[in-house]
């Protein structure tokens, strides 16, 4: 599998790609500060999107998802049980990348189909574990060679990612170091604490307000006062001295009442309760 | 607004339905068989989670995404003010069409 994926990154445009089964990073290629830990969290939420998208066109096998950004694009492929993904910059030919994403699923689907392929999987749940559980075991040598035929070193006890290991090989590489420990959780213990931030809401910088809750109360505030919230929120935080993307997270309550002072009496107290909810 | 989902439409074959949305989840407009409001609910609720990807791999704001799966191919493309969803039949490319839209609608 690193094969395909060296194969796959000499693409113009691509910057790194890996090949998940559900929390396990079986192959990438990668260059920092991407790691295969980011990419387990990634395609946790891209699976959420997934779900939230069934009530619009049914259940439906899901195959692809090509995701925008400013600054890059995120490609994921899903493979019967394998989740390919890939990242690309912005300039990059979109016909070279689908042709490259069309041949490695190919050569992804060929492998599973292959006679040599005696490889199983545990059906685990698709819904990704806290980070510090994620057994982050990569293969570092090439473990699936062209011809299908290497057995693959253990990766976690309970994942039988293992075909039959013929007497004459090696013994496989050791395991590799385990995860660093996980980032702490933020928890304003404060009186006027409205919000404690998860793992996956830290930002860069964990003591500014993610723009997922700035988003959720432009939204909040546009909903009650019937105006563009963007505009409001612009000049709310112009007040307080903050952005968009640097409030601090203890101005996070002064912001709330900012904005509930620009509704009628009546609405105030719902848009703090509802925005506390947040 | 209907005249700007019938010219994402004509982007490419096989794109059917569209509807408008505004940021606060409001519809704007609508072509075709498909619930609207829900379209453009559940767009904004998947917003979020693609705005924490970005966040994450450090690659900023959301600008259009896609979802193909077997029986259609679900397009989002951002504007200033407000968001299309355009839903098709599938395709291999569905990149080479995301892009498309992207410059029909912006």
């Amino acid at each position: 599998m690193d094969q395909l994926l060296m194969k796959l990154c000499e693409t113009p445009g691509i910057s790194g790609a890996a090949i998940l089964h559900y929390d396990q990073c079986i192959a990438y290629q990668l260059k920092p500060p991407h790691d295969p830990i980011l990419l387990v969290e990634v395609l946790n939420l891209i699976l959420k999107v997934r779900d939230t998208l069934e009530s619009i066109d049914g259940n439906q096998d899901v195959e692809t998802f090509f995701l925008r950004f400013q600054d890059g694009y995120i490609i994921l492929n899903i493979i019967n049980e394998l989740n390919l993904i890939i990242l690309t910059s912005n300039d990059i030919k979109i016909p070279q990348i689908s042709v490259a994403v069309n041949v490695i699923q190919l050569k992804i689907k060929n492998f599973l189909n292959s006679p040599h392929n005696n490889i199983t999987f545990n059906n685990s749940p698709i819904s990704a574990p806290p980070i510090s559980s994620i057994n982050q075991n990569k293969i570092s040598n090439s473990t699936i060679d062209q011809n299908f035929n290497d057995s693959v070193p253990t990766l976690i006890p309970q994942t039988t990612l293992l075909p039959t290991r013929p007497s004459t090989l090696p013994p496989p590489p050791p395991q590799l170091k385990t995860l660093p420990p996980p980032l702490p959780r933020i928890i304003n213990n404060s009186a006027d604490n409205l919000l404690s931030l998860s793992i996956s809401d830290q930002s860069l910088n964990p003591s500014f307000v993610p723009m997922s809750v700035i988003r959720k109360l432009i939204r909040l505030i546009s909903i009650h006062a019937e105006e563009d919230g963007k505009v409001i929120i612009r000049r709310a935080l112009a007040q307080i001295g903050s952005t968009p993307t640097t409030l601090p997270v203890e101005k996070l309550n002064q912001l709330i009442k900012s904005l509930s002072l620009i509704l009628p009496q009546r609405q105030r107290e719902e848009f703090i309760n509802q925005a506390k909810n947040i | 607004m209907s005249t700007n989902l019938r010219t994402l439409l004509a982007s490419a074959p096989r794109l059917d339905r569209a509807v408008e949305g505004a940021m606060d989840g409001s519809v704007l407009g609508l072509v075709g068989a498909l619930d609207g409001e829900s379209a453009a609910a559940v767009t904004i609720l998947a917003e979020d989670y693609l705005a924490e990807i970005g966040e994450l791999m450090g690659l900023g704001e959301p600008t259009a995404w896609s979802v193909s799966g077997a029986r259609s191919c679900y397009y989002i493309v951002h504007g200033a003010r407000s968001f299309a969803v355009v839903l098709g039949a599938p395709t291999k490319s569905p990149g080479r069409v995301l892009e498309r839209l992207i410059e029909r609608w912006v």
